[in-house]
């Protein structure tokens, strides 16, 4: 299990490498310049050559990626052109906001889709199962940062139920406040996960496991909950881990909308101001943070799925 | 002996656009408390939908239409989802046809063994475990420990089947019923769990319904034995008779379609035709089209129930003579 986790986190290597290249050439084709951002349009040309060699911007693409990737190697980040501190503590900071917005979303995809799932599983061909397949289609082709504003404007502008935006103070303002951007974020996985459950637990609701389980005297609670629901939970939440690692790019724009002090603010904002490093670190985390869902996923596969342990491990 | 299960012209049927498709028709026999009791037939001719229907366990859409099915006195076809949970395990158990699907994967295999118990009435986890590793003694699962904490698919296909026998077991039921239980498995593990069976069937006092194609299983487990055709019952007999005296052609096609011998040379018999798609049966006998002895009168109505004199009878208005040993040798 040990060296499963570390080959896979000695893979992540490469996959940070790559991202490293892409975002350092994507981040300089982006019109504009970093000192003329720092210094304002009334900079004189020879102000903004010296910016420029400090900065070390004079030299050719391939050494300013070389140096960029040794410093990386030694641990430091870079120093934000903008806010004049370390790149690292900054995104450090701007952090925790967005993985909680992850988990709280993760959580509350689940607490949609499971009941969701069971019911369109168990009613499948009647009522309830068209009902929740044509909300699922709408919730999976509403854009977030539609659906962000129509809660706003439902759940804080007409009824007073949650602030407009913000993050909080303690960690109980924290998760109020973080509830209509988490909902947001749910709204465009919960459908996903709910589609699968219900394909999954369809299926497993006619194995021969299931008869089994009825022929045992179990009440159908239990054959649901305990059989069907264990197994068809898997597939579920592979899809669910998928998604999660594809919501990490939703936050961006949801933490835009609901003003959520997060990595996805911070990368709108030092696009704007051209900074570079914070560009390139509020990426490359994101990437990071990518490749660790998508192994967090595996490893509860591996946890919760007996046939998978045994030929990962073995 | 008392009656222990009594099946009165048990009718099923599948709702298939407007209509209803009977899959089973006209149904009866009844089992005898410790007595074993053999159903045969080919693939489609509505056995294991039969006794699915006893413990109420039928497939999709499929419903009794008619007839009842008495056990302990209650009839089943009426009863309460409640009521048969109770009797599902603890009166009737049930093994089913392949040992690979019939366990679930993420589940240990103890646990499901055990699991049954608890919903009929044994509160205490230790005695739970304690008669689910006597259970798996009984079947005869090695290192019952181990086993019990593995998951199914790190055993063999004989061992799930046996672990399966354990889940129906468990509860001590007065009535097993098995779903062709030996025809996923390879020849050899075949005869060992048709050894246990029979062998848990003497040593525990159950009866036990064996459903399969094989007549060669029936002539080593059951004492009395049914042949389905096309959802009905066309034969029924003490074992010997069904060997020795059969009635029914059908019943005589079955038994020169076993192989026989070891040598080369001996050529296979299989029955000619298909059976009838049960949409659409043909207005008389529904064997009529495939049978050797058919003349006229078959095709116009459905022959009755001829009782026989040793037990059981047979439904053919032109059966084999009772003394024609000769037809199938």
């Amino acid at each position: 299990m040990l060296t499963y986790i570390l080959r896979r986190l000695l893979l992540m290597i490469p996959v940070a490498l790559g991202i490293t290249l892409a975002v350092f050439l994507l981040v300089r084709l982006i019109p504009g310049d970093p000192a003329r951002a720092i210094l304002g349009i009334h900079a004189t040309p020879a102000l903004m050559a010296a910016v420029r060699a400090r900065l070390g911007l004079d030299r050719s693409i391939g050494v300013q990626y070389l140096l960029y990737l040794k410093s990386l190697v030694q641990g430091d980040f870079g120093i934000s052109y903008y806010y004049g501190q370390p790149v690292a503590r900054l995104v450090l900071n701007r952090m925790v906001p967005t993985l909680v917005l992850l988990l709280y979303s993760t959580v509350i995809s689940l607490v949609i889709a499971v009941p969701a799932g069971i019911l369109a599983a168990t009613q499948q061909g009647r009522g309830a199962d068209h009902v929740l397949r044509v909300v699922a289609t709408a919730g999976l082709g509403l854009p977030s940062y539609w659906t962000g504003f129509i809660l706003i404007l439902l759940l804080a502008v007409t009824f007073h139920l949650f602030p407009i935006a913000g993050y909080g103070n303690t960690w109980g303002a924290r998760l109020y406040n973080l509830f209509l951007p988490s909902l947001t974020c749910a709204l465009n996985v919960a459908p996903l996960v709910m589609r699968a459950l219900r394909t999954s637990l369809g299926e497993a609701l006619g194995a021969g496991f299931i008869d089994t389980a009825r022929a045992k005297g179990l009440p159908g609670r239990v054959v649901l909950l305990s059989h069907a629901l264990r197994v068809a939970i898997l597939p579920a939440l592979n899809v669910l881990g998928l998604n999660i690692g594809f919501l990490v790019g939703n936050t961006v724009l949801v933490e835009n909308v609901f003003a959520v002090p997060g990595l996805g603010q911070l990368m709108i904002s030092s696009i704007g101001t051209r900074d570079y490093p914070t560009i390139q670190m509020v990426t490359l985390m994101f990437g990071i943070i990518v490749v660790l869902i998508y192994l967090i996923t595996d490893l509860g596969q591996i946890m919760l799925d007996p046939r998978v342990r045994r030929s990962e491990i073995g | 002996m008392v009656d222990l299960l009594d099946v009165d012209h048990l009718g099923i049927g599948i709702a298939r656009g407007d209509s209803t498709v009977s899959l089973v028709e006209d149904v009866s026999f009844t089992i005898r408390a410790g007595e074993s009791y053999g159903i045969v037939g080919e693939s489609g001719c509505g056995k294991s939908t039969t006794i699915r229907a006893i413990i109420r366990l039928l497939t999709g859409k499929a419903r009794i239409t008619q007839g009842s099915v008495r056990f302990d006195g209650v009839d089943l076809a009426q009863a309460k989802e409640s009521a048969l949970q109770s009797v599902r395990g603890a009166g009737i158990g049930m093994v089913f046809q392949d040992p690979l699907t019939a366990l679930n994967p993420v589940i240990t295999v103890g646990q499901q063994i055990a699991e049954g118990l608890r919903y009929h009435g044994v509160r205490s986890a230790p005695e739970r475990r304690a008669r689910m590793l006597e259970a798996m003694r009984l079947v005869g699962l090695p290192d019952p420990a181990r086993i019990a904490a593995s998951y199914p698919h790190e055993l063999s296909g004989g061992q799930r089947q046996r672990a399966a026998i354990a889940i129906a077991l468990i509860a001590s039921p007065r009535l097993l019923l098995a779903d062709e239980p030996t025809t996923a498995l390879d020849v050899t593990i075949q005869a060992q769990i048709l050894r246990l069976l029979t062998d848990l069937r003497s040593r525990l006092g159950m009866a036990l319904v064996l459903v399969t194609h094989d007549l060669g299983v029936v002539a080593q487990t059951c004492d009395r034995v049914a042949v389905m055709y096309s959802g009905r019952i066309v034969e029924e007999a003490p074992i010997r008779r069904i060997f020795e005296a059969p009635r029914h052609p059908y019943t005589v096609a079955l038994l020169n379609s076993i192989p026989r011998g070891t040598r080369a040379g001996h050529p296979l018999h299989p029955i000619a035709g298909m059976p009838p798609d049960p949409a659409q049966r043909p207005p008389g006998c529904s064997f009529a089209p495939r049978c050797p002895n058919r003349q006229e009168d078959c095709e116009v109505s459905a022959p009755g129930w001829t009782q026989d004199a040793g037990g059981g009878g047979f439904a053919c208005f032109h059966p084999a003579l009772a003394t024609a040993e000769a037809t199938h040798g």
